[in-house]
């Protein structure tokens, strides 16, 4: 009896099944397969870890997690701050589902093309910004520089993942039981003492949620400054999926470019493990 | 009897059918090779537009080979799909596209094959000039045919030229005077539009100089960045950029194309086909360009350099490589085929002898409207011809151009943030180049000398 049951299950979960071994398990098998090769055009050779060895001593690699890293500390924390300040708006304004689809419209455009739009938006010739600096008495400002590029990515990324950060606070925040607030408003409790106290430690599970997503996110950031990349030099190492992209499509070097991957995978693992354990022990501590 | 004739059919038919498989070899449609093989269809990667014209006469002169043609992307997009398809052992097409600058890496890549067995050096100097072999081939080893000339010219703005009174510069040192003249009346323009992005730039400007950065010989890769005709060049550019005069541009960006609309750059140095591209990009600065030569650096002994140009080589995937091989022959060599090139596939100037004796001189008294009824194909014939002229006048690019040009764009930015001067440009590019040609394998390099 419980046999069937289980082949039902598999039989239902196939159609995923299939996809899943296609497209995750798959590639993954023959990506570690194919990084323990040395590769030149066509030709392939068994070179051990040695692949592994060279990532580990390859500055270049490590060089680049120097933007993720800014966009962990800075963009990550600041988005979360700005995503619950403005889920509680939207939890106050009447009618606000106009504003959670304002809000919520930059993340349905794909990357590639917010790229290109901000691009535009700080290109010398077409910039907006530009003329207004001129006519505030700036003269000619460049707006993109090796300087200002973190700040530029940003913008960007605050600016597509914002809204959406938001509308997850939000959905959760209907979704509490209205009794603890009820409860703290009887005793005396202000809006902004119910919002500190009670609702925000009640939205820590999405928080965590959302700080796993978006350090993967930040670790694989490449659209944004891929799109950049046509208004100032970037250097290839930029950030590590672009570090891998150049090497595999740029130099050719497709097995090196894998055991990077491979090594990136196992980052991200680590900091989502992190966050993972931190959270488990964060729900035992609450129940 | 009945029998006997149905066996003098049998046999007939068994002959005819021999007679008519066995590869005729001597001369096909026009004194080209013929076909023996049988009825194929060619695929080809070309980013070039209107191939199709060709195409179609090349299927008439060669009934048994069908071509597809795909646009995969220009340049780089398609020299990332070339190594990725090589990496995989399948996916390319019979026929690519490559700059001559680029078809190096390929023949070391393993996506080219040679095609010696059907186009011999002989067939192929009776079409092309010997020069071309460079490109086009390595060690005795041909992989394809040249089309487009990348040989070096100048365009200039007249109306900026006429309003502040300058003159065309002759000279590199009358450029210099020019560009600080031009700066001093108005430093909003650009007095050249000096590429930061595109180091086959600054390579064809050595390369005009008489000079080079790299080569290949007799099995070992050279490499020379400082020496005296690239330093030269490259601390000629550096001063002037120094001194405020020049401010280099990224390329084939929106404000890139913006500032050869508007005239926010008064000249651009580049390839023999970048008169025809600018006409297609920028269709409102129509009337305002003017084409010429390149200064020199000796006026009494002109010569000049190339920045592109492309040629079509027969992939190592090819299963047709016979019919492929006369199809690159025909496209970029016949009389007809490269009338169509030029008219229909916006290529101003090609390598072809039939072009540079025959298509070429029969344009000289054209106008050109974009350039304000300028006949610009006798400029663009002496650029050509320049190049010929040069003691350098070709050599083998390194087998790993993208990361010459990542890794110049990077150190170019240290000397522009002031961090190092010309000649330590110059020593750390060279050093990053030559690490980089170790680690991708190759261990035949000759660090500080060119080849004799």
């Amino acid at each position: 009896m419980r046999k069937r049951h289980s082949v039902r299950a598999y039989l239902f979960l196939s159609p995923f099944l299939v996809f899943f071994i296609m497209v995750i398990v798959y590639p993954v098998i023959s990506g570690v397969i194919l990084s323990f090769f040395g590769q030149r055009g066509a030709k392939m050779w068994f070179v051990g870890i040695k692949n592994y060895a060279s990532v580990l001593a390859d500055q270049k690699f490590w060089g680049s997690f120097g933007m993720p890293v800014f966009l962990l500390l800075v963009q990550i924390p600041l988005m979360i701050i700005l995503g619950i300040f403005i889920a509680f708006l939207f939890e106050r304004v009447k009618g606000s589902s106009v504003y959670r689809l304002i809000f919520y419209l930059p993340y349905a455009l794909p990357g590639v093309i917010a790229g290109i739009l901000w691009s535009y938006m700080f290109s010398k010739s077409m910039s907006p910004f530009v003329p207004l600096f001129e006519a505030l008495g700036f003269g000619k400002v460049e707006l993109i520089t090796n300087g200002s590029l973190p700040f530029i990515l940003l913008v960007i990324i605050l600016w597509e993942w914002t809204g959406y950060t938001a509308l997850l606070l939000y959905s959760t925040l209907v979704s509490l039981p209205p009794e603890y607030a009820e409860a703290a408003q009887i005793d005396g409790a202000t809006r902004f003492q119910i919002a500190i106290h009670i609702k925000i430690p009640l939205l820590k599970d999405t928080i965590i949620l959302l700080l796993i997503f978006n350090s993967i996110g930040a670790i694989q950031v490449f659209n944004e400054p891929k799109m950049l990349g046509g208004l100032i030099t970037l250097p290839p190492n930029f950030t590590p999926a672009m570090y891998i992209y150049n090497e595999a499509f740029s130099y050719g070097a497709f097995t090196y470019a894998i055991a990077m991957g491979l090594v990136l995978a196992a980052v991200i693992f680590i900091i989502s493990f992190f966050f993972m354990k931190s959270s488990v022990k964060e729900l035992a501590v609450n129940a | 009897m009945k029998k006997r004739r149905q066996k003098t059919l049998v046999l007939s038919a068994i002959f005819t059918f021999f007679f008519l498989s066995i590869p005729i070899f001597g001369e096909g449609p026009e004194g080209y090779p013929a076909y023996s093989g049988p009825p194929v269809e060619l695929t080809m990667w070309a980013w070039t537009s209107n191939e199709n014209y060709s195409i179609d006469l090349f299927q008439k002169a060669y009934p048994s080979i069908k071509v597809k043609w795909t646009n995969v992307g220009g340049g780089g997009d398609e020299y990332t799909k070339i190594l990725t398809a090589t990496s995989a052992g399948s996916g390319l097409p019979d026929v690519i596209m490559s700059e001559y600058t680029y078809a190096p890496e390929f023949m070391q890549f393993g996506s080219f094959q040679e095609i010696n067995k059907w186009i011999p050096k002989a067939t192929y100097l009776k079409y092309f000039p010997a020069v071309t072999l460079k490109w086009t081939a390595q060690d005795g080893k041909i992989f394809g045919t040249p089309q487009d000339s990348g040989a070096c010219t100048m365009v200039y703005r007249k109306d900026v030229f006429d309003k502040y009174g300058l003159s065309v510069p002759k000279t590199w040192a009358e450029f210099a005077t020019m560009a600080a003249k031009l700066h001093k009346a108005d430093p909003k323009i650009q007095p050249i539009s000096f590429p930061s992005n595109w180091v086959l730039g600054p390579v064809g400007l050595v390369w005009e100089a008489g000079g080079k950065l790299f080569d290949y010989a007799d099995g070992k890769w050279y490499i020379d960045f400082t020496n005296p005709i690239a330093s030269k060049v490259f601390n000629y550019w550096g001063k002037m950029i120094k001194d405020g005069v020049v401010t280099p541009d990224l390329w084939w960006n929106a404000d890139w194309y913006k500032e050869l609309s508007d005239g926010g750059a008064a000249t651009v140095v580049s390839g023999g086909w970048f008169p025809e591209w600018l006409q297609l990009n920028s269709p409102d600065a129509a009337g305002k360009w003017r084409v010429a030569t390149l200064p020199q650096w000796d006026a009494s002994k002109p010569m000049n350099g190339e920045m592109g140009g492309s040629g079509f080589y027969v992939s190592s995937q090819s299963k047709n490589p016979e019919a492929a091989a006369l199809f690159v022959l025909w496209l970029n060599s016949h009389k007809d085929s490269i009338l169509q090139l030029h008219d229909k596939s916006q290529l101003p100037v090609l390598w072809a002898n039939s072009f540079i004796t025959g298509l070429g001189p029969s344009l000289a008294g054209q106008e050109s409207p974009y350039f304000g009824g300028q006949k610009i194909t006798p400029v663009s014939l002496e650029a050509m011809n320049q190049v010929s002229k040069n003691p350098n006048n070709a050599f083998t690019a390194l087998p790993i151009m993208d990361f010459i040009s990542s890794s110049q764009q990077t150190e170019l930015k240290k000397f522009l943030d002031g961090e190092e001067d010309m000649n330590a440009f110059l020593k750390n590019w060279q050093d990053a180049v030559v690490a980089f040609m170790g680690k991708q394998g190759f261990s035949n390099v000759v660090v500080g000398q060119l080849p004799k």
